[in-house]
């Protein structure tokens, strides 16, 4: 459109750079695009996330500067630049809504012209804009993980299915923080700059059109490449789970032995002892909250009665004790992971008076649920959940007496095991 | 800096110009002028005064057919003008006076000076 100071090469052919320093450093970009132009590189346009497209000519000592403007020039306007000896190079807008646009200006090294900006508290005022929307960016950037961080102990504290959100994770919430982490880096870098400008520029004193960039650029390269690391090393993790979760770690019993804190069938019940007496397969996987679930299913046919007895531990490694106690809690109150409804639960479950663990809940057969007991442990960083399905003549006499000495008798039976196991 | 505060330079002879509508060409010509070639706007500072001007009602564009804007002053501007030129004149009033006080004070003491 406007006169061109560089001698462009016939074959016009397009280097793409990235811009290793936020638009705003405007002497910093300026002194590069310079130190561009002097190796035969003259910015072309601006493309996608933070590169610059150059075009190859002639090297030469070239001028560049960057006009920051609330609104686009209409081509009048961008005539009077260039009468004035300032050619129009590229032009990059940022925002949508409160758009700001920097169109960047090259003159020959030489050329008698007069500055771009002539007074620099005019320039500060033309950076005003900018600063208020950076403090802006800033608060809005600062305030969105701050939401997140409270989402986040609302699910941990208050929330429905929170044992879930408590063992499981989300890795939803991870992948927020780490996003709005870069964005508030983002917006305390570019703060910093902007303030620098302006204080400059009103304290009366034009920018440093040659500045030294080097520094800044490695300190730019530094967090720019950080980022794809962190989100690829993200996604590995993802994908490792995925895999596992796909292949699905059952190993079979007696062949694979559980190698987490539990009791077996064959311990507690009597007449188990022979090799291929219990059969069953036990289960590990690690998640997103960084706890391990092991579970460990076996059933065997009792040779006195020849009923199916059937033996469920699952056993939750947190990634510390106070997470473990509010997930017990939660464990206690969701009858999704207790496996025992909440009317049976209210009539049947009993707190363990030990000095054995941490905390212990026992649930005796009782009119619902006329076969089950189940042993709910936590001890330090551990959850262990331990159900029984057996002897139903046992415990389904509705007869209180009777399902209690039951209850205490599987209690007295499991919980000392268990709490060695725990302790080792 | 701006309404009701000191001026800068470039918006002090942007208002004083633009007593006659103007575009950017006109008005970046008429400053110089109004200056007596003292004041070489750039188009970078031209511009930004113009639109901070206008945003703050102290301009208004009077034309403008998408590629030609033209500019002419608004009431709040004159106003602005005035008392920037009475703020200015006063301070040069100022300062005349306090020279002549200053001479005439000297000159008292060396007479005295002369008397003893």
């Amino acid at each position: 459109m406007f006169d061109k100071v560089e001698n462009p090469q016939k074959t016009e052919r397009l280097v793409r750079k990235w811009m290793l320093d936020d638009i705003c450093d405007l002497d910093r970009n300026e002194s590069w695009l310079s130190d561009m132009a002097e190796q035969g590189l003259f910015i072309d346009h601006f493309g996608f996330w933070s590169s610059v497209w150059f075009r190859k000519g002639t090297p030469r000592r070239t001028r560049y500067r960057i006009d920051v403007l609330p609104r686009e020039l209409t081509e009048d306007e961008l005539a009077l630049y260039d009468a004035c000896g300032w050619h129009y190079a590229a032009m990059d807008q940022e925002s949508n809504w409160n758009p700001v646009y920097y169109y960047i200006f090259q003159t020959d090294e030489n050329a008698a012209v007069p500055e771009l900006h002539t007074d620099p508290m005019e320039q500060a005022e033309s950076l005003r804009k900018l600063r208020r929307s950076s403090r802006w960016d800033f608060w809005i950037s600062a305030a969105i993980p701050f939401f997140w961080i409270g989402l986040w102990v609302w699910q941990a504290l208050y929330a429905a299915r929170r044992f879930d959100f408590l063992a499981n994770g989300n890795i939803v919430y991870i992948y927020w923080l780490l996003f709005t982490g870069f964005a508030v880096v983002d917006s305390l870098r570019r703060g910093r700059s902007i303030r620098r400008l302006y204080k400059r520029l009103a304290g009366g004193e034009p920018l440093d059109h040659h500045a030294d960039y080097l520094a800044a650029h490695r300190r730019y390269a530094l967090t720019a490449y950080l980022r794809p690391l962190l989100w690829a090393v993200m996604m590995a993790v993802l994908l490792v789970q995925l895999i596992f979760s796909s292949l699905d770690q059952a190993r079979p019993l007696p062949e694979g032995a559980p190698d987490f804190p539990a009791v077996r069938l064959a311990e507690v019940h009597d007449g188990l002892d022979g090799p291929n007496a219990v059969c069953g397969e036990s289960h590990h996987e690690w998640t997103w909250a960084g706890a391990v679930e092991d579970r460990l299913y076996e059933y065997a046919d009792d040779p006195e009665t020849g009923m199916r007895l059937e033996w469920y531990t699952t056993c939750y490694r947190l990634p510390f004790a106070k997470t473990s106690a509010l997930a017990f809690d939660a464990l206690l109150e969701e009858d999704w992971y207790r496996g025992i409804s909440d009317a049976y639960w209210t009539a049947a479950a009993t707190r363990v008076e030990t000095n054995l663990v941490d905390e212990a809940w026992a649930v005796a057969p009782g009119a619902e649920n006329s076969w089950k007991y189940a042993l709910y442990v936590r001890d330090g960083r551990y959850i262990v959940t331990v159900s029984y399905y057996s002897d139903r003549s046992a415990g389904g006499t509705g007869d209180a007496a009777v399902t209690e000495t039951y209850r205490d008798r599987c209690t007295e039976k499991i919980l000392p095991l268990l709490a060695a196991r725990l302790e080792k | 800096m701006g309404a009701g505060g000191p001026m800068t330079e470039a918006m002090y002879y942007i208002l004083l110009t633009l007593s006659v509508p103007s575009h950017g060409y006109q008005l970046m010509s008429a400053v110089t002028k109004a200056s007596w070639g003292r004041v070489r706007m750039g188009p970078g500072t031209l511009y930004g005064v113009l639109t901070r001007m206008e945003s703050e009602k102290m301009i208004e564009i009077v034309s403008d057919d998408g590629r030609r804007k033209t500019y002419a002053i608004t009431e709040s501007g004159r106003a602005a003008l005035r008392a920037e030129t009475d703020r200015l004149r006063a301070m040069l009033d100022d300062q005349e006076r306090w020279e002549e006080e200053r001479k005439c004070l000297t000159k008292s003491k060396t007479l005295r000076k002369l008397n003893d």
